[in-house]
């Protein structure tokens, strides 16, 4: 009864733990990726391969179309007895364009966005602190790259094993099962890290984008053309991608494409991880919250 | 007024059909003129016709007796302190302000002179040699204050010259405006925030959804809004008293009590009122400790013409143009 | 205490001294932050925030050591900031939201109160679109939103009415007096525009070159001229001033203003009796207050002469 009063109100419920920015911080970014059209269209595109590559193992294992399965396996010049090359074909071959796309939309804008639209100012005048931020940045890039790479592995390894006809032949193809579980952080963290270490370099997110881009094809271009060309296997460590599937093949046991000792790609990549790491913890330290 | 300076008759710019302004009619002379209103009334765009920026739709547009659009030589009388900032920060002070000099047409001696010299009047000589990018905000104002007036214009136009600055450079830089217009040259300065204005002059062009809403002397046009009376407050004791005394006057439209030890008085009629307060307090011996005038001002001018006008308001407006 | 700060200072570099040797004692209110550019006020404000750690001394806001419990401190504190500050992508609603389960405030009570603290500022007809659409003056408002969304106990607020027209300034203004009184929380309030702060504090901090010039009540450091007073009159000032000297006061015209101060037990009837005589008509007659802004460049030009 009686006329309310709709003005200013005090709050007195109650409050969350200071970790919860962390879930918090990582459901707003994926969100904001998710509205995205692009990221949206990247990820649904991203479900195809595995799926395609699902339908060949059973069907193959079902044994079913047995010469179109041979013509197609040898046009892909996979070798099929080993289902470990299959899987890694195609989360590395196929998957690697998707994930690079979603690392581009999501991750290397990630930081300079919000030195653009001066955001520092709205986090960190707030109880948020540098750890809850840095990784509200990557996990949420590398959550989106993992969907699209280690998620489908996994199915695709789970399936394999599921499809095993002996205990013998299911515990041989639990090896890939592992590698996978081990492959997809390290992919995760070798797309997204580095892409948001450059973000966190300017405020241009197109010059940023643009430079991941180039930084990522270049090297990759590069480092396989001198190496083939001019037969210097050791140069074609300075591609990302190389690196990345020379890892990916020693995991999953398969003939690494270059004869290196196996332990530099690792080497190479693990440095990167770091030293991205290291850009950002740094620049955000130094960051200006406001000026 | 002497010959007015700027002269505006049915001026209109659009842009495609969204206008700018619309059947503008202005006339402007020496001194500090005002010019103010809210967001989107029109104030960039008719700062850019004066300087030459963009050509009229429609209607003839005067300044210093000549067509602005196109007369490069009439750009020489005319000092333009845009609100903008941000470039040539790698010149110095002087630098930047001969530039500007050597660009309205001065000769490099002149323009190096005239340089010193406006830097000079404007507090800047210790920091001329200093980069731009260097200086605080209200140096850089002060800068471009300078090269404004370092052709010695007749002419000049200051889009909010007092953002950014602190209260000394503001304190500064109005006198200095102010000295400018007493000197007899046409000055008119364009700003949002009222008191500044008010601390500079009383004349005002105000703008309104793209058109001349008000323009004259701050308090003749105050008391030509007839929807408000005048109010005037009296601070004294034994109000309730002196509000007997003052509402039998035909003149006294309302009388209220808001607060301790105040009475608010409206009227119509202002010139009978004042003199009838101190009157009927010295009768009675109430003793008066301040009259003011709450509503005579800027602030208050601004806010009773850009609200939604009432139709007797709009009528009215006829009448008085 | 508001805040207890005692011997901060702080050095950028060997050179840059921003902050020296800064001590304050103020209790709960409206506090003005006041200085020239480069006086040291952001970097105050960042000290206040817990952002940035003093080179030395101690700083306490709301019993809340700065640099040991900044997140704490930071959860009682709403900041409005001078320059842009949205997120990309976020319309004012979600915006508010957010910035409340930043606080640690679960999302459904976040996002009620989101919609309650837009309806306060006045964007409830805008609130579901863009912020990075809105006008200079909406984004005003929805930076004083973000600071309100957790219902802060302080309240800093960076030059809020920057880019409003003179309505919208005159909304900000109101809505922030409102504060202290729905709220009881306390205001610092950083701005070029003295005006602005004399609407709204009733204490300043006056920085300059980094140092404390003056940390007290604005009604003290205006400080009012007892027996003088400023009169202004339709027509006839000089005649008045004439009339006025005759009786044994002191009068001079200052801009367009009368200035009178009267001889001792004189009330100022005398300047209405004068002035009826000649038919003059006082339009105005108040003691003699200086304003903000002149106390603030005499305190100013005191320092440099010393």
């Amino acid at each position: 009864m009686g006329i309310r009063d709709l003005g200013y109100k005090r709050y007195e419920g109650a409050l969350l733990p200071h970790r919860s920015r962390y879930r918090v911080l990582i459901r707003r970014a994926l969100s904001l990726a998710w509205a995205s059209g692009l990221t949206k269209t990247t990820i649904i595109l991203g479900m195809f391969p595995p799926v395609i590559c699902g339908v060949y193992i059973f069907l193959k294992h079902q044994a079913m179309q047995q010469e179109v399965v041979q013509y197609l396996a040898h046009r892909a010049q996979v070798q099929l007895d080993d289902p470990g090359s299959l899987v890694f074909t195609c989360i590395y071959w196929c998957q690697i364009w998707f994930a690079f796309v979603l690392s581009l939309l999501v991750a290397a804008p990630a930081i300079s966005e919000d030195v653009r639209t001066g955001a520092f100012q709205f986090y960190f005048a707030r109880p948020v602190a540098r750890s809850h931020y840095l990784v509200g940045k990557v996990a949420p890039a590398a959550i989106l790259v993992a969907i699209v790479t280690l998620a489908p592995a996994l199915l695709l390894a789970l399936l394999r094993v599921g499809l095993a006809q002996s205990g013998e032949e299911a515990w041989r193809s639990t090896s890939w099962l592992v590698g996978t579980l081990a492959y997809g952080p390290i992919y995760a963290l070798v797309l997204t890290l580095p892409a948001v270490a450059l973000s966190s370099l300017g405020r241009r997110s197109g010059s940023l984008q643009g430079l991941w881009a180039v930084g990522f094809f270049l090297s990759w271009l590069l480092g396989e053309g001198v190496a083939a060309g001019a037969d210097l296997p050791y140069v074609a460590l300075l591609s990302i991608p190389t690196d990345l599937r020379l890892v990916g093949q020693l995991l999953y046991g398969i003939e690494p494409a270059y004869d290196l000792p196996w332990y530099l790609p690792s080497l190479v990549l693990a440095g990167l991880v770091v030293g991205s790491a290291y850009v950002l913890v740094r620049r955000l330290g130094r960051v200006e919250v406001f000026s | 007024m002497s010959e007015p300076r700027v002269v505006a008759d049915r001026v209109s710019k659009w842009y495609g059909k969204v206008v700018g302004i619309n059947d503008f009619t202005v006339s402007i002379g020496p001194g500090v003129t005002g010019l103010l209103g809210p967001n989107g009334a029109g104030k960039s765009t008719f700062i850019k016709l004066l300087v030459g920026a963009l050509r009229p739709s429609k209607g003839e547009l005067q300044v210093l007796g000549e067509r602005v659009w196109g007369n490069r030589h009439l750009l020489g009388r005319i000092g333009y302190c845009p609100e903008h900032d941000g470039i040539y920060e790698d010149l110095t002070g002087a630098e930047f302000v001969t530039f500007m000099a050597r660009l309205a047409g001065m000769s490099a001696e002149d323009a190096a002179r005239r340089a010193d010299e406006a830097l000079e009047r404007l507090g800047l000589a210790k920091a001329k040699d200093r980069l731009l990018g260097q200086y605080s905000k209200g140096m850089r104002q002060r800068a471009k204050l300078a090269q404004a007036l370092v052709h010695d214009p007749e002419l000049l136009l200051f889009d909010e010259p007092l953002t950014g600055c602190d209260p000394l450079a503001r304190v500064q830089i109005t006198q200095f405006i102010k000295d400018v217009g007493q000197a007899g040259k046409t000055v008119i300065v364009s700003s949002h925030i009222l008191h500044e204005i008010e601390s500079m002059t009383s004349e005002i062009v105000l703008l309104y959804k793209g058109q001349v809403l008000a323009e004259g002397n701050i308090y003749r046009i105050r008391e030509m809004i007839d929807e408000h009376p005048h109010q005037i407050r009296i601070e004294c004791d034994r109000r309730r008293e002196l509000g007997q005394k003052l509402v039998l006057s035909q003149d006294v439209r309302a009388i209220e009590f808001p607060d301790e030890g105040a009475l608010v008085l409206e009227t119509h009629n202002p010139d009978a009122c004042y003199p009838l307060i101190p009157r009927a307090a010295l009768e009675s011996g109430i003793k008066i400790r301040s009259l003011t005038s709450p509503d005579n001002n800027l602030q208050a001018v601004f806010e009773y013409l850009t609200r939604e006008r009432s139709p007797e308001g709009v009528a009215r407006q006829g009448r008085a143009a | 205490m508001l805040l207890e700060i005692q011997g901060v200072d702080k050095f950028y570099s060997a050179q840059v001294h921003a902050l020296r040797d800064v001590s304050l004692s103020l209790p709960e209110g409206s506090i003005g932050l006041l200085g020239p550019n480069g006086a040291g006020k952001s970097t105050l404000l960042k000290i206040l925030l817990g952002l940035l750690p003093p080179t030395g001394g101690s700083v306490q806001v709301m019993g809340f050591d700065a640099t040991t419990r900044s997140l704490d401190l930071r959860q009682k504190v709403g900041y409005m900031p001078e320059q842009e500050c949205y997120v990309a992508g976020l319309d004012a609603v979600e915006m508010c939201t957010y910035a409340g389960e930043l606080c640690g405030l679960p999302t459904k009570e976040a996002r009620e109160r989101a919609h309650a603290v837009l309806a306060f500022v006045g964007l409830e007809d805008k609130r579901y679109m863009k912020v990075q659409t809105y006008s200079t003056g909406q984004k005003q408002r929805v930076k004083l939103a973000q600071a309100l969304v957790h219902d802060p106990e302080l309240l800093l607020l960076d030059e809020p009415t920057n880019g409003l027209d003179p309505r919208g300034r005159e909304e900000m203004l109101t809505l922030i007096r409102q504060l202290p009184e729905r709220r009881s929380c306390s205001i610092i309030l950083s701005s070029h525009l003295l005006p602005d702060v004399e609407a709204v504090c009733d204490s300043a901090i006056l920085l300059n070159e980094g140092q404390v010039m003056y940390s007290g009540l604005i009604a003290d450091m205006r400080g009012e001229e007892r027996d003088t007073y400023e009169v202004r009159v339709k027509d006839g000032a000089e005649q008045l001033a004439e009339a006025l000297q005759k009786a044994g006061c002191e009068a001079s015209m200052h801009d367009g203003a009368l200035w009178v101060h009267l001889p001792p037990d004189t009330d100022p009837d005398l300047i209405f009796s004068r002035a009826l005589e000649a038919e003059i008509q006082v339009r105005h007659l108040s003691p003699l207050k200086q304003t903000l802004e002149s106390a603030f460049v005499r305190l100013l030009e005191q320092q440099e002469e010393s």
